[in-house]
């Protein structure tokens, strides 16, 4: 599918002038996507009676307002982006994880467990002790589908969500049993509080910002979640195995013949999902509560295929779709607060959105195709007129 | 391709013709809304963050409602100035919630459920001007929080009388949830006393669910324990256990004998089979707690700290409604006596116990 053609004057610059182009192309595909979902959307407020204008309105307000709005759509971002990037590095391979869910409720029981056993290290030592044992949670449950995908081949996506099940129940079996806290004696199911040097402080605090009320957990682990993305990136793009994996996923058939083990690519990139996994759950566990309690923050594993989708699986792409779910639901707190509409509204919209995204990149990606086509047949027949239209 | 491009254009114009029609539809008609009641209505926002179940759960969320309803028609607030917001199936977003009506500058924010406590721990001191109430709630004890809390062993003294005035056979039963916190043993002692202000003999068997917090959702075993004490001699069971409670009032209609619900009124909510088998129920009345904080509020008087809120203040109460209120249930001669004790308790006569005996 490559419009490399043979090596003539024409054909050096064309790969570069094909890129600003598709990248032009899929970037009016996406607005184009917007801008129907924003239309959708507004059919589906108004028949609320409501308008849709003030409500997108609110949305924005509420998001990007005050630094405290930015702040909070930032802090709703820090897992989604974590959550995205396990997706994606598992997709590459050709892998779906669903159960980034399951992985990351582990991971948070690892993280509190580390938090509370290992209380007598300095929290120098400590927060990278609790942060390797929620990667490592994440990879031990992470394993299990690998390994059963790659010795019986039993599917990922079904193994996945019985894994999911299985996390929900033994993280409140272990909340109710070893890990209870006997301080919170009421009906507060909780482990105990863990140690305070454990815990991720808020940039705001960190920094001294007092415009951010200490209610908004904004903290470190955003940075590091894009430290995390650029590691992604050098992972799948600068290494042997991100090459393998990109190989398997593309075609396991051809890697093999390449020489390319794909069992082993595909258990070793099912790991680092797994522990892009464990840093879903923290930012509710070391920043928000510092406990761990029976009503922990759910379904940000399944959202993150949904941003893994919307970035394109790009680590480029991850982290601007979190920020864009993050706004969303940060919008629905406005609606709730500002208006009489149903929450789920925005719920609706961000289905809307994929819909319409799902739409544009494929009508883009045809449309680049089918140029490309023209291209490669163009250049095939007399050069003639080649040499105008590429200084254009 | 042209006319690639030019369909692409027609969409695109489509659209805008679309958005342009939906930003006309909007009528700023619906911004007035409720311009009536009193004329000495405060102009204090109030906030109701509710716990999960959210409205129509006919329990403390309901119960807040009302309270808030009430505080508007009696013109304390304006309806436009009060929100509510309800959380997630899982109640993760609770702080979220608080925090934006804090946000939104309501001067009052109401937290329905004890879950809400380490929350409002956190989150009052970024909202120093602001005051928050969380009901059954634990959170410190700072300058704009108030804890509002409920005497249930009144409550739980008043269904004790009812059971023993209503029992024939002279034993009566306690089913309670967790043990060992004090909470629900609260119920119980109140329970016995008032049982044994109307009958010193009368004997009283007590069954607790479990040591965990499981034990507020066990209906299977609620129902076992219930049957047993039933099958024991008890002809009145009177549960303190959540959930589980409606194991009880299965085994009641079962055995066709009588049970007292507890917190709501449950009768409202069981079954036919159920309902005339359900004598009474102990109300927490959080419509009142709502109320009064709000009045509180408006009339810059709040208290803070831990409130609680007894027969004196309305607080807690027994149901009397449309199912219960004749001589095969709750009878005039029981709710006769019901109300003489109530005065009592309430000018100190009787001082009822929160802890059980021995």
């Amino acid at each position: 599918m490559s419009s490399e053609a043979p090596a003539t004057g024409a054909a050096t610059r064309a790969p570069r002038r094909d890129l600003l182009s598709s990248a032009l192309a899929r970037t009016i595909g996406l607005l184009g996507a917007f801008l129907l979902a924003g239309l959708l959307g507004s059919i589906i407020i108004l028949a609320y009676g409501e308008n849709p204008l003030d409500v997108y309105r609110i949305v924005f307000e509420f998001s990007f307002n005050r630094p405290q709005d930015i702040a909070s759509v930032l802090e709703n971002a820090t897992p989604l982006i974590f959550s995205g990037l396990a997706v994606a590095v598992a997709f590459k391979a050709g892998l779906f994880n669903i159960g980034v869910e399951g992985q990351y409720i582990v991971a948070m029981a690892a993280a509190a467990a580390a938090a509370l056993g290992l209380s007598f290290l300095p929290g120098f030592l400590l927060v990278p002790a609790v942060l390797i044992a929620a990667m490592l949670g994440g990879m031990v449950w992470a394993s299990v589908p690998a390994v059963l995908k790659v010795k019986t081949g039993a599917h990922e996506v079904v193994t996945t969500i019985m894994m999911n099940g299985i996390a929900i129940s033994l993280v409140a079996w272990l909340i109710l049993n070893p890990m209870r806290s006997t301080a919170g004696q009421m009906i507060d199911l909780r482990t105990d509080l863990l140690p305070k040097k454990s815990l991720i402080p808020t940039i705001a605090e960190t920094l001294g910002i007092e415009s951010i009320p200490g209610s908004v957990y904004f903290t470190w682990l955003f940075p590091l979640a894009l430290v995390a993305c650029f590691l992604v990136w050098v992972l799948l793009f600068r290494t042997r195995l991100g090459y393998e994996v990109r190989a398997v996923g593309s075609s396991s058939g051809s890697a093999e013949a390449g020489g390319i083990s794909t069992g082993a690519t595909q258990i070793k990139i099912f790991l680092i999902s797994g522990a892009l996994a464990g840093f879903v759950g923290l930012n509710h566990l070391l920043g928000d509560k510092g406990y761990l309690g029976s009503n922990y923050e759910i379904l940000l594993g399944f959202n993150g295929i949904t941003v893994a989708f919307l970035g394109r699986n790009h680590p480029a792409g991850i982290p601007l779709a979190a920020i864009l779910i993050g706004m969303l639901s940060r919008g629905q707190d406005g609606i709730a607060v500002l208006t009489d509409l149903p929450t789920e509204i925005l719920i609706i919209l961000q289905g809307v959105l994929i819909l319409s995204v799902v739409i544009a990149y494929e009508l883009v990606s045809r449309r680049i195709t089918r140029r490309r086509q023209q291209e490669v047949r163009a250049e095939e027949e007399p050069p003639s007129a080649r040499p105008a239209e590429a200084t254009a | 391709m042209p006319t690639q491009r030019t369909k692409w254009f027609a969409v695109l114009l489509v659209v805008v013709a679309l958005f342009a029609a939906a930003c006309g539809g909007g009528d700023p008609a619906d911004e007035e809304e409720g311009s009536g009641g009193g004329g000495s209505e405060s102009d204090i926002k109030v906030g109701i963050a509710f716990d999960i179940g959210g409205l129509g759960d006919q329990s403390f969320n309901d119960a807040a409602k009302r309270g808030l309803d009430a505080a508007i028609e009696e013109g304390i607030i304006a309806e436009e100035n009060t929100d509510f917001l309800e959380p997630n199936a899982s109640g993760s977003n609770r702080d979220d919630n608080v925090v934006n009506l804090a946000d939104q500058g309501y001067e009052l924010v109401l937290a329905i459920g004890f879950a809400f406590s380490p929350g409002i721990d956190k989150i009052a001191g970024d909202y120093p001007e602001q005051f928050f109430g969380v009901v059954d709630g634990f959170a410190k004890d700072v300058e704009n929080v108030t804890n509002l809390g409920f005497r249930e062993e009144q409550g739980s003294f008043l269904v004790g009388a009812a059971a023993a005035l209503k029992s024939e056979a002279g034993t009566i039963g306690f089913l309670g949830g967790q043990r060992g916190t004090g909470l629900i043993e609260k119920f119980e002692a109140g329970y016995a006393a008032g049982a044994q202000a109307v009958n010193p003999d009368i004997e009283i068997l007590v069954e607790y669910i479990g040591d965990s917090t499981a034990a507020f959702n066990d209906p299977t075993k609620g129902e076992a324990l219930s049957n047993s004490m039933y099958d024991g001699g008890a002809d009145v069971v009177y549960h303190a256990s959540g959930a589980s409670g409606a194991g009880l009032f299965k085994a009641a209609a079962e055995q066709q004998k009588w049970a007292i619900g507890v917190d709501s009124d449950q009768s409202l909510t069981a079954s036919a089979d159920q309902q005339q088998w359900i004598l009474t129920s102990m109300l927490k009345r959080v419509d009142t707690a709502v109320h009064d904080t709000i009045q509180a509020v408006a009339e810059d008087n709040f208290t803070s700290g831990f409130q609680t809120f007894g027969l004196e203040e309305g607080g807690v109460d027994y149901a009397v409604n449309e199912f219960n209120d004749n001589d095969e249930l709750l009878s005039s001669d029981i709710q006769a006596e019901l109300d003489k004790y109530k005065e009592q308790i309430i000018s100190g006569e009787i001082e009822v116990p929160t802890e059980p005996e021995g």
